[in-house]
């Protein structure tokens, strides 16, 4: 068998992590900070949520590539049991074992190459609290290193599991989630010796809390609150508007190691939708920016305290928050980018030094919440909507993207991501303050999803070059994909989609070279990895997603009847 | 014993023993009668719910249409203070006796937009 790039690529990797294995003097298993620092050198591994710091979800395996792609069979499946929400995690590989989280935080070990259990945890959660959230009781992920895994629970803890056992080394309550209602969903970042990890928020009452928690004890060491949580935020919150909250950073973000910097992207304010129209600064919900809701800021991972922010959505009164987690380095014309969707469905393009925004593009034709945001990052013509009905707000509040990922492939230069097309009819409403504990969702409008003018709902791949947005290549989909998408150095992207299909296409043009029904909608990750000389894909799959499950109202079809709550973890690669 | 009690006890006895478990409805069917619909608009709409039943409980969403329901009071009540898992977040430990009668009261009014 012909290993090519990878059998360099792995011996190099041999080479350094022996290096760093001596100069740290931990187990080769324990995934040292500085095994994921440099997860390049470890191809075989997928480390992070985002599969590296450079937030790429790509591959460097090329074992299956464009040309025996076509012979990809399934090579084990493993099925979770109870699955609400069926699995939104993205799995993570460490030296031929594969780890993923399922719904209720459930964590399941397992022998990369023949789908074994070794382990599996799952944590008594506080099932009163978890039946009454609405955003639950799904997780997107875990984080790994010291040793550890670390997973957070809908009922606000943060725990770590000894990887090689499953058994708790920590758990530790973060959120009085019965007063906060939310608790945790997305997966944690290890940096340095601490784990990060944001809450969800939104929607509620919150402050949106993002901790720093030292990875070897537990303890909490920072907490930064996305509302208000300094006095120049207070101030951009009107009539003490900031009780009403919302906020949170429910996906990871990344870390700079350049300039030791965490990024993270924030969550709406609450209510949904405001009725202060065109005089938001003054009247409303909450008049003001509404500081430091959808917005990327920039942490210090040792103390939390903020370095640089931007604001993409100044008083987002469209629930187009910045949370989703995608940061992707672009190094590009001796500059150093972050590319960031915004909800939105615009992408933002940041100087890594300081979060000036270099560019603006579209991720979605269909927008209309604002006329344009300028490439330096001013919005024009917001559309900010008083009291009562208003017609054909691009996009719906599902988003112009959604918040998995896409992916970046080195080779072709290109940023791969789905596009979401549909708008929405509201009727914006005055709330009463909502500040008490056990709240439901805050919302100040109520809505139905319609078509986009001219044409139906419907979702698209696009490639781009990631800092001008400009596209090389489209595919067109019925419904928009939901889940992540993968790019490996085989010339191929994966896009699992949202009928069950998982595609594999030429990331030069492309063309279609396989596909394979998992007998269940998408809504997590995929990734791959290798054991041994051989490479797999591992794809998690099930739902319904929060918006997934508006596709049986909206699109018909199979959606009508697909099966619900239920889901799994099935893992290609090529035969023998 | 307020339905909410009994909700809370039986839900919290049907947790402890490992099941799933409805509300058994101590009261009888038109028991749900006398709600207020005005009221139960505030609610509705205060709480979130036209999240899954767009436009005010008129079309489905994430969750069903709830204009013209076939479902009884009982279902109705049921399903709006246990929820259901995947689905819809459970409202008992929000809403009092009263404002689930003033809910589904509201889920009777609801007529096609622009008749009401």
């Amino acid at each position: 068998m012909r290993l090519s790039r990878m059998t360099l690529l792995a011996t190099a990797s041999l080479v350094i992590i022996a290096m760093v294995a001596v100069a740290t003097s931990s187990r080769a298993d324990d995934v040292s900070f500085d095994k994921i620092l440099h997860a390049e050198k470890n191809p075989g591994d997928w480390l992070t949520y985002h599969g590296g710091f450079n937030g790429w979800h790509h591959s460097q395996l090329d074992q299956i590539n464009t040309k025996n792609v076509g012979q990809l069979k399934v090579a084990w499946i493993h099925q979770p049991g109870r699955t609400t929400r069926g699995v939104q995690s993205m799995p993570l590989a460490v030296d031929g074992v594969l780890y993923y989280s399922g719904s209720y935080s459930k964590v399941y070990a397992l022998d990369g190459a023949t789908g074994e259990v070794k382990w599996a945890y799952t944590p008594e959660l506080d099932e009163d609290l978890v039946a009454r959230q609405t955003h639950s009781p799904y997780n997107r992920g875990m984080a790994v290193g010291g040793g550890n895994l670390y997973v957070g629970t809908v009922d606000g803890r943060l725990i770590a599991l000894d990887m090689k056992t499953g058994t708790p080394a920590w758990d530790t309550k973060l959120i009085d989630s019965q007063k906060l209602t939310v608790g945790f969903t997305g997966a944690p970042l290890f940096v340095k010796d601490k784990v990060i990890i944001g809450s969800q928020g939104g929607e509620w009452p919150g402050r949106g809390p993002i901790f720093g928690v030292d990875a070897k004890t537990g303890k909490k060491v920072w907490e930064f609150l996305t509302v208000a949580g300094d006095d120049e935020s207070m101030k951009t919150w009107g009539n003490e508007s900031w009780r009403t909250g919302g906020g949170g950073g429910w996906m990871p973000g990344t870390y700079d190691a350049e300039t030791d910097t965490v990024w993270w992207g924030t969550a709406n304010p609450a209510p949904l939708y405001d009725w202060g129209g065109a005089d938001w600064k003054t009247k409303g919900a909450r008049p003001g920016d509404n500081l430091y809701t959808s917005s990327v800021i920039a942490l210090n991972p040792d103390t939390g305290k903020l370095k640089f922010f931007h604001q993409e959505l100044p008083h987002d009164a469209w629930d187009f928050d910045s949370a989703v987690g995608e940061f992707v380095a672009i190094d590009q014309g001796g500059k150093k980018y972050y590319v960031h969707p915004n909800k939105g469905g615009f992408a933002f393009v940041y100087d890594r030094a300081d979060a000036k925004v270099e560019n603006v593009y579209k991720l979605a034709d269909n927008i209309n919440f604002v006329q344009d945001i300028k490439p330096n990052g001013e919005l024009v013509g917001r559309r900010d909507m008083a009291e009562g009905p208003a017609k054909g707000l691009c996009p719906a509040i599902n988003g112009g993207v959604s918040w998995n990922s896409g992916t970046y492939d080195p080779a072709t230069g290109l940023y791969y991501k789905i596009g979401n097309e549909w708008c929405m009819d509201l009727t914006v409403q005055k709330t009463t303050p909502v500040t008490e504990p056990q709240a439901q969702l805050n919302i100040a409008a109520q809505f139905k999803i319609v078509d986009p003018p001219g044409g139906k709902a419907h979702g698209h791949l696009d490639a781009r070059d990631p800092i001008t947005g400009k596209i090389a290549w489209t595919v067109d989909f019925p419904e928009p994909p939901l889940a992540s998408l993968l790019s490996t150095a085989g010339g191929l992207v994966f896009v699992p989609d949202a009928r069950g299909w998982l595609h594999a296409y030429d990331d030069k043009d492309g063309k279609e070279l396989w596909k394979a029904n998992d007998g269940n909608q998408h809504n997590g990750g995929i990734i791959s990895y290798a054991v041994g000389e051989k490479q797999y894909v591992a794809v998690v799959t099930g739902g319904p997603s929060l918006v997934g499950e508006g596709y049986a109202a909206l699109f018909g079809g199979p959606y009508k009847t697909m099966e619900k709550n239920t889901g799994s973890l099935v893992v290609y690669t090529l035969p023998q | 014993m307020q339905l909410r009690l009994v909700a809370a006890a039986l839900l919290a006895a049907g947790l402890y023993a490992g099941i799933s478990i409805l509300i058994p409805l101590s009261r009888a069917d038109d028991a749900y009668s006398g709600g207020d619909p005005k009221r139960g608009e505030e609610i509705f709409s205060n709480n979130g719910c036209g999240w899954c039943h767009e436009g005010m409980g008129r079309q489905a969403g994430r969750g069903p249409a709830l204009m013209d329901t076939k479902r009884t009071d009982i279902f109705l009540a049921t399903r709006i203070m246990n929820g259901k898992a995947g689905s819809m977040p459970a409202f008992g430990g929000n809403l009092d006796d009263q404002q689930l009668n003033d809910v589904i009261a509201f889920i009777h009014s609801i007529k096609p937009e622009g008749t009401q």
